[in-house]
């Protein structure tokens, strides 16, 4: 009995101890870093070659120049489409210099100016630019996780500028590099609570069961890799979809990990060990579907890692060897 | 509830899941995508996994494939939902027939409209390489689960001859 409460004492501890987040400067400067280069893939593409780093930097400074937005009109408004006309986008007379002024304000963002001066023409421009791409009739979510991360750094950006004005200080004293942080690893939580909570209601709670269907799906996106690209390496699994299918308990084992990592994304802001957890985890799902699906969600790794894993600071922590905390 | 409120910790995230979640699919329930608003979504991607499903494809005059993503720049998937919704849009006519049952005649018309739409937005830089393919085709491919193995079923769903460029 001592031993199960030792045990839950410290799972406790381990994953529901709420510890702010003082993230040193040099991982803020990190994060800032990687998400100047998730706004600007919008003007580039550069993470399509991220495997390669001097190929995605080459496409990041040669793409912008000639990145054109080419939907001319916005005939199934979604979003503020329905209140604003982006099409305007398109004219490269007011294309061309927004994107040049992209470019300074996230140099500026980097090299440490606050962002809610510098991100908003970013921020402005991508959700413009991707409401008109998806009020063409197709809606992708490739990019909403990376712009609500954004919208929530510049809020957090805003709120501690107000608050510096005021003389208040920001919740757990945060600087305000540390709330922009923290508000946007909240986003990212919320993006998969809401993501577990859609599929157990449209599929009213039989998403687990229905998992057996996945193969279908899986030749179905490995198809369409193949028809997008030509590209015979991703039919390289066609042989696995109707193992799967033969073994319907393949898919649930696998779906029934990634649905309580989903909806209980929230327990990775109690502290760096829960988000670890969950970020590994996550991670790990995310590329069992890339290698499945042919589904790349390397905006989602990407804040992952950054923003839940942190690896970086667990080395840190490492070479320190700071004493252990005590319960 | 105020004091719960307040001791609620990370009230911003349990704030946008309440957004996303709840407030704007209800306020958005009586448009063609309930629930979205860039960059605000509910993520209802593969929140359900049907028995059946298909994928297009494209081909030029000679049966040739078209690559999407390098000639239009679009993926297979954003050119499937357009089609996707054209042949919702037809099906709002045909009560008790599903989209994947809709007539030829309905789904040539689909097929015309999503390929009308992409040589719309096609780059002019790739506009004179698509004009090589002549007749841009789009496929159909329903796949099943059925007797115990995965089949596929290839239908050629419409066609459209591309304009001759202005002289």
């Amino acid at each position: 009995m001592i031993f199960l409460a030792a045990i839950l004492k410290r799972l406790r501890w381990f994953f529901l101890e709420i510890e702010p987040w003082r993230a040193p400067r040099w991982e803020l400067i990190i994060f800032r870093i990687a998400l100047v280069l998730m706004i600007w893939d919008m003007h580039s593409g550069l993470f399509s070659e991220w495997r390669n780093p001097l190929e995605a930097l080459r496409l990041a400074v040669v793409n912008p120049w000639h990145w054109d937005v080419v939907e001319k009109t916005q005939p199934h408004p979604q979003g503020f489409g329905m209140f604003i006309d982006f099409s305007f986008l398109s004219n490269d007379a007011i294309e061309k210099p927004l994107r040049a002024l992209t470019a300074v304000s996230l140099i500026l963002y980097a090299i440490g100016l606050p962002a809610v001066f510098t991100l908003l023409l970013p921020l402005a421009l991508s959700v413009g630019i991707s409401t008109l791409k998806n009020s063409q009739g197709a809606i992708g979510h490739t990019t909403q996780v990376v712009y609500l991360v954004v919208l929530s750094v510049w809020l957090a950006s805003a709120w501690a500028w107000w608050c510096r004005r005021k003389g208040k200080a920001l919740p757990f004293d945060y600087t305000a590099g540390q709330f922009e942080a923290d508000l946007a690893r909240q986003a990212l939580a919320a993006g998969y609570v809401v993501s577990a909570i859609s599929k157990i209601v449209f599929s009213q709670g039989t998403w687990l069961t229905s998992t057996r269907y996945l193969p279908l799906h899986i030749v179905k996106n490995t198809d369409m890799e193949y028809y997008e690209r030509l590209n015979p390496a991703a039919l390289q699994l066609s042989w696995l979809p109707q193992l799967m299918m033969e073994h319907p308990g393949l898919c649930m084992t696998l779906f029934s990990v990634a649905l309580p990592l989903e909806l209980f994304a929230f327990v990775a802001l109690y502290n760096r060990r829960a988000a670890a957890v969950f970020g590994i985890g996550l991670i790990a799902f995310h590329e069992s579907v890339t290698q499945l699906m042919s589904l790349s969600f390397i905006f989602n790794k990407a804040l992952l890692l950054v923003l839940f894993v942190a690896p970086w600071w667990w080395i840190a922590k490492a070479l320190k060897r700071e004493p252990r905390p005590a319960l | 509830m105020l004091d719960f409120l307040k001791r609620l910790p990370f009230r911003y995230h349990w704030f946008l899941v309440v957004l996303m979640g709840l407030i704007i699919p209800l306020a958005t329930i009586k448009t063609e995508k309930p629930g979205e608003f860039y960059p605000f979504s509910n993520f209802p991607m593969y929140s359900r996994f049907e028995p059946e499903t298909y994928y297009i494809y494209i081909t030029g005059e000679k049966g040739d494939i078209v690559p999407t993503a390098a000639t239009f720049g679009r993926s297979i998937s954003d050119i499937k939902k357009t089609y996707d919704r054209k042949l919702s849009n037809l099906k709002k006519d045909t009560k008790g027939v599903r989209k994947m049952d809709l007539g030829p005649e309905k789904k040539a018309e689909a097929a015309r409209e999503a390929l009308s739409w992409l040589f719309d937005i096609t780059p002019p830089t790739s506009l004179a390489q698509l004009r090589s393919y002549g007749t841009l085709s789009l496929h159909e491919v329903q796949i099943e689960f059925r007797d115990g193995k995965i089949t596929k079923t290839d239908l050629l769903a419409g066609s459209l001859p591309l304009p001759a460029p202005l002289p």
